[in-house]
């Protein structure tokens, strides 16, 4: 793993990855609170002033990290969008390349 | 499974005997060709007259004419000519099955599926096969005999003797033979996590009992765990082969249990919507009972869902954003309507999912999409759902329209309709 990409994988297939240089700029580091609600694994804390995981990548990857999307959307909104969620869909992507009629959000 | 495909929770005939066949259930001599010039190597290999029977996922396929004999080289070559490439209701037939002609003396009918009522598997046998089951019944229901079976103590070959027992025209010894194949069958539906397996016509020829065609349907939610099976992971389309949009949804669920994201192509191409002149729609909803209350709203409105898609059972955000996906890659689409039923799941994650989608398949807008959309949130955390599109700008559209608690399923069938109506007079989504 990069030094400066902190990245962990979830249950359904995907990534969380957080972009550690972004997050020097962060003021808020919202991404700690958003996962710290109800029911939520709170997977993050701050280590010299940057988000590093509290919890074993191996447990969230189990299902620790239940995929609510908090982080990823209030780091855009609230954050410095250094942390994206990725979730592939190979089949959905082989179909849109194929597909002889375009997605009516690509027109 | 060889083949080389993966193959679905609907099994064709060749891929369902050659479960039978594993499981020491009788089948005909046969093999699956792809060209006619296979096709007459199979038949030169097994032996003249033979069946040559189109693998499509449709009921009735003699009257379909997709079940042809021939009783030579040449005729086979014509008639798999004739077959390969043709549709029948839709599907394309890309294989066909060779296999022996059967001396048929006798057909009937057996097979193991699921009773929803009272929970139990059920044993199904009559005398008289070849038809399907429902007009068997519709024209001798008395023909039919059903024996309900305990799950803990499974199927002997006593039970099948129950069962075929009033088979008046049948001898002790074929009796006991049909007995030990419904046993059979009770073991490769329970070995596969079957939803049906069925043999219909079971044939009596002059070597016994042979499975002339096969039925097996496995559950689908028990794909994760059929691995020797190699089964593709997809929604159940029933009587068709399922669309790509439905094999990407299939994957959602497949290892994840989560709650649920069921996604069907009601109308893939929207072909019946534009001939009964309604307006194609995307469409999901929290539970199959607020889907049909609110597709009985919009379509009076003059709006046909074109997939079905209910997301329950407390769904984590990133089955709601891969499904919300899927359901705004149907090209027809003209708007987009979701609606939970007073529901306890978390719907501030479903918000979280859907707003995740549109911000990715509308990066340019910020998530703000450019057909019209209806979102109501009814239930847990339904005020945080609302707000959630509120913050990320996306309620501020002029084609979107966030309900909460206190609206019905007609309010957000009329939302929609107003929506529409808008739009198709000119609103634009501003960036
Ligand atoms: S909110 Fe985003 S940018 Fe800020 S620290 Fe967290 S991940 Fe980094
Ligand atoms: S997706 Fe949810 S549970 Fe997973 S790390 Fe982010 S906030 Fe935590």
């Amino acid at each position: 793993m990069k030094d400066n990409l902190l990245q962990f994988e979830v249950f359904s297939g995907g990534k969380v990855c957080i972009d550690l240089e972004k997050c020097k700029g962060c003021v808020s580091k919202v991404c700690i609170e958003a996962c710290t609600g109800t029911g939520k694994p709170e997977a993050f804390e701050l280590r010299e002033g940057l988000p590093a995981l509290r919890v074993d990548p191996a447990a969230l990857k189990k299902g620790g990290c239940v995929e609510c999307l908090a982080c990823e959307l209030d780091c855009q909104l609230y954050g410095n969008k250094g942390l994206t969620i990725v979730l592939p869909m190979p089949e959905l992507d082989h179909y849109l390349e194929a597909a002889a009629t375009k997605p009516v959000y690509m027109r | 499974m060889s083949e080389g495909d993966g193959i679905m929770p609907r099994l064709y005939e060749y891929q369902g005997k050659k479960l039978f066949r594993a499981g020491g259930i009788p089948v005909p001599e046969g093999r699956v060709a792809t060209t006619p010039q296979e096709a007459q190597e199979v038949a030169q290999s097994i032996g003249f007259p033979v069946a040559i029977k189109a693998q499509v996922l449709a009921g009735k396929r003699g009257k379909a004419g997709a079940i042809k004999f021939a009783e030579d080289a040449d005729e086979v070559y014509h008639i798999a000519s004739n077959l390969l490439g043709k549709s029948i209701r839709g599907m394309e037939i890309t294989r066909l099955l060779v296999e022996k002609k059967l001396n048929i003396k006798k057909e009937l009918y057996l097979a193991i599926t699921a009773d929803p009522s009272s929970r139990q598997p059920v044993a199904i046998f009559s005398a008289v096969g070849g038809m399907d089951i429902e007009e068997m019944a519709a024209q001798d229901p008395g023909a039919i005999i059903k024996k309900k079976i305990d799950i803990l103590r499974g199927f002997r070959d006593y039970d099948g003797l129950n069962l075929v027992r009033k088979a008046g025209d049948l001898s002790g010894a074929e009796k006991l033979s049909l007995a030990a194949l419904a046993a059979k069958l009770y073991r490769l539906y329970r070995q596969y996590d079957c939803k049906l397996a069925e043999i219909n016509p079971l044939v009596l020829t002059d070597e016994g009992f042979v499975a002339a065609d096969a039925r097996v349907d496995i559950d689908d939610d028990a794909v994760s765990r059929q691995t020797g099976l190699e089964l593709e992971a997809m929604e159940d389309a029933g009587e068709r082969p399922p669309t790509p949009l439905e094999i990407a949804a299939g994957k959602i669920d497949a290892f994840d249990h989560r709650g649920s994201a069921h996604f069907v192509q009601l109308d893939p191409g929207a072909q019946y919507a534009r001939e009964m002149g309604l307006v194609p729609i995307g469409f999901d909803c929290v539970g199959t009972g607020a889907s049909l209350a609110v597709m009985d709203e919009l379509v009076p409105l003059g709006y046909y869902p074109i997939n079905f898609c209910d997301t329950s059972g407390n769904p984590t955000a990133s089955k709601l954003y891969r499904v919300t996906k899927i359901i705004f890659s149907q090209p027809e689409i003209q708007g987009y309507v979701f609606v939970s039923c007073v529901s306890s799941q978390q719907l501030d994650n479903t918000a979280r999912g859907i707003i995740k989608a549109l911000k990715e398949l509308y990066p340019a807008t910020g998530g703000k999409p450019n057909i019209p959309v209806v979102l109501a949130f009814r239930g847990a955390w339904d005020d945080v759902a609302q707000r959630l599109f509120e913050d990320h700008g996306i309620a501020q559209s002029p084609l979107v329209k966030i309900l909460g608690r206190e609206a019905t399923e007609k309010d957000a069938a009329e939302a929609f309709d107003r929506l529409y109506r808008a739009w198709q007079g000119g609103d634009k989504v501003e960036g």
